[in-house]
């Protein structure tokens, strides 16, 4: 009862190929594919994640970072609490589209949207520290200018993948008891809400068929 | 046949099939028969027993055959060696003249031909009776008979035409030029002199029978070209390149007056020395050759073909060959279209979600046919803007105009199809459908044409979307997710919304 449930909808922006879909599924499932298969449109997956004695539930929307997907993008950050701004260390370029999306998420998305800039495929340069075009001090400079989360992490060796949420799910102001119910949570005295997932049936068969 | 064999002697007779010499015609038709297979059952008995044998063996009595290796016949005990039948004198036993096997009657009836040591002689031995296996083992034996290879015969025999064809049309062309030169030389000698109308007459005359010798109009009876008998209504005309005698004939054009000025324009770069001008030819419009068609052929219309060929189409006609590349391309594509369309429905139906890679295949797909279309209406409007400068130009400009429209509506049709798939529900489909049919009607557009791009790019993307989240709704469904069901469906929402806010803002506007 002291526990309710929060759920935050998160936002996966970044270039191509710079891992976005892989930290998703290292944080949903634990699970690393080297060849993945671009993302097409927007795929959605969640996760519940306990922090300190709370319950949050991630809906995370991961985006494709394929150009002609980038009208989808707006769809799916504009009420958004949070988003992962990924680039790929080892890319100059991804850099510079970070950027880009952390000045159009500041613009375009809800003013108090939390955003973590990402810095993925560290695993890379573990061995061979040439292999890294985008400075440490690059994106912890970006951070601090843009107030943002920063973190470097590798989807490979799960590395500081879990840190990013947990820390996103740290700053995302806890709906209290007191606070009106929301469509988005629930609680758990809620718990028997069988109504509520009849009415979402009911509501899906209307549509589909 | 037997005609032929007492009266025709015969020296050289080839095998039709494998090119043996044979010294008459029943040798022939032996080996024909025998060693090609054309036996058939009723003249059998008579090649297999040829009179000529009989000669020959009567000829060589003294020289048998060797038989010291035949087997000998033992009745009741000797058996075919081929199908190991008890022989008895009604299946007439018959040794081998190769081997010297026993067989029945019906195991040796090949034939080869043998000197007396019995071993293969095809070239001075005779004929003898021989079981199969004698008979496939001959050297030179082939199951499918002989070939030959005549290629080089065919190449020889076709460039001797070629060089005879060419060597024609050169005296033939050497004879204009003569024959042009002459008659200008003559004309201007006669010029002004109208008294002299029957000694230049006869100077011309002289001259075109000095080109070339003129057939005697006394052997002719009909016409060289089509065969046509001569009479009193169709005349006899030489021809006075070639001096045939052709008729005159109108529909049938055996032979025709050219006049110079057209002549020398078409052949310019023949060798003249003389040449006539336009105003000449005008004054005098008796100064012409008749030339045969076969002549008119060789000398004049390969050239004026030649010629046509390298004037530049005119504005019609290029525009029609822009046209007509554009059909092509549209034909190539729309069977791959339908094809995939086809494949997506069928997905469609079975409630599977359709692979996206066909989808995406399918709009750029479509992107290119519409794109094509577009084109060729652009090329069938600036068709029907020129000027028609003749009749038939008009009437091509018309059929033009009619095939274009049925092209047009034959093959949109499928295209129309294509957003029922896409779309995720009825409401969208009546919404893309209504600037489908418009898009080629001339309607001014607000929008620019990147514009327009950008948001049918969008408007795709956004029904791929729709398409990704039915399915994990489904998906979510399935797996009894509802609070995530509440989620998609939401954005599931948010999508259609979109999406039939950018399909209004096409569908006022019309495609591109």
């Amino acid at each position: 009862m002291s526990n309710p449930i929060t759920s935050i909808k998160l936002v996966l922006l970044g270039e191509a190929a710079v891992g976005k879909s892989s930290i998703v599924l290292r944080f949903v499932s634990n699970d690393f594919s080297e060849n993945k298969e671009p993302t097409i449109g927007a795929a959605f997956l969640t996760q519940r994640v306990n922090i300190n004695n709370n319950t949050i539930k991630f809906e995370i929307w991961d985006t494709a970072g394929q150009e002609r997907f980038a009208s989808l993008a707006p769809m799916y950050y504009r009420n958004a609490q949070a988003a992962l701004v990924v680039y790929d260390i080892t890319k100059p370029q991804s850099f510079i589209k970070a950027r880009h999306w952390v000045k159009e998420l500041h613009e375009q998305a809800s003013k108090d949207i939390i955003i973590a800039l990402v810095g993925n495929k560290v695993d890379i340069i573990e061995n061979d520290e040439s292999e890294r075009k985008v400075a440490r001090e690059e994106g912890e400079r970006l951070a601090e200018e843009e107030g943002l989360i920063f973190f470097e992490t590798s989807a490979k060796t799960a590395e500081n993948v879990n840190d990013v949420f947990l820390n996103i799910g740290e700053k995302i102001p806890l709906k209290n008891d007191n606070s009106s119910p929301n469509d988005t949570t629930i609680t758990e005295d809620q718990r028997i809400n069988l109504a509520a997932s009849a009415n979402a049936t009911s509501e899906a068969s209307s549509c589909s068929c | 046949m037997t005609e032929n064999e007492g009266t025709i002697k015969l020296d050289n007779l080839l095998c039709p099939i494998c090119f043996k010499n044979f010294n008459n015609l029943q040798k022939l038709n032996a080996h024909l028969d025998i060693d090609h297979g054309f036996i058939d059952e009723s003249v059998g008995s008579r090649t297999s027993s040829l009179p000529e044998s009989r000669t020959d063996t009567r000829l060589h009595q003294k020289k048998q055959i060797k038989r010291d290796h035949w087997v000998k016949y033992v009745p009741n005990s000797s058996l075919c060696s081929h199908c190991n039948r008890l022989l008895s004198k009604s299946t007439r036993p018959l040794n081998c003249r190769k081997c010297g096997n026993i067989f029945c009657k019906m195991h040796c009836t090949n034939i080869v031909k043998l000197n007396i040591d019995a071993k293969y002689d095809p070239i001075n031995g005779k004929w003898f009776h021989c079981c199969h296996d004698c008979y496939t083992s001959k050297p030179g034996y082939k199951d499918f008979g002989a070939s030959a290879d005549l290629t080089d015969d065919y190449i020889s025999l076709r460039n001797s035409r070629r060089e005879d064809r060419s060597l024609q049309k050169l005296q033939l062309e050497n004879r204009l030029v003569h024959l042009a030169d002459g008659l200008i030389r003559v004309n201007k000698k006669y010029k002004g002199k109208p008294y002299y109308a029957f000694k230049r007459r006869n100077d011309i005359s002289d001259l075109e029978r000095s080109i070339t010798p003129w057939k005697e109009d006394k052997h002719v009876s009909r016409c060289h070209i089509c065969q046509q008998p001569f009479g009193l209504l169709s005349r006899k005309h030489h021809c006075r390149l070639c001096g045939s005698i052709v008729c005159d004939s109108i529909s049938r054009r055996c032979s025709n007056q050219v006049l110079l000025y057209f002549l020398q324009e078409v052949t310019l770069d023949l060798p003249y020395q003389e040449h006539i001008t336009k105003k000449e030819q005008m004054e005098m419009p008796d100064m012409s050759v008749r030339l045969c068609s076969r002549c008119v052929n060789i000398v004049y219309s390969s050239r004026k073909i030649e010629q046509e060929k390298k004037e530049s189409l005119s504005m019609l006609l290029s525009k029609y060959h822009s046209m007509s590349t554009v059909v092509k391309v549209i034909e190539g594509t729309l069977p791959t279209f339908e094809e995939l369309l086809q494949k997506t429905e069928t997905t469609k139906t079975e409630k599977t979600v359709p692979n996206s890679n066909d989808i995406l295949s399918l709009a750029k797909l479509r992107e290119k046919l519409l794109r094509s279309f577009t084109t060729y209406t652009v090329l069938t409007k600036q068709l029907l803007v020129i000027e028609p400068t003749n009749r038939t130009e008009k009437s091509i400009q018309d059929s033009i105009k009619i095939v274009s429209a049925e092209f047009i509506n034959d093959k949109l049709l499928p295209l129309k199809n294509i957003p029922a798939v896409l779309s995720p529900d009825k409401y969208a489909k009546e919404q893309s459908d209504i600037p489908q049919v418009k898009q080629f009607s001339e309607i001014m557009n607000n929008l620019s044409v990147k514009e327009v791009k950008a948001y049918r790019e969008e408007l795709m993307v956004l029904k791929e979307q729709s398409f990704l989240i039915e399915s994990m709704v489904e998906n979510a469904k399935a797996l009894r997710k509802f609070d995530e069901v509440n989620t998609l469906s939401a954005n599931l929402k948010e999508l259609s919304l979109r999406s039939s806010e950018i399909q209004k803002l096409l569908g006022e506007n019309g495609f591109e």
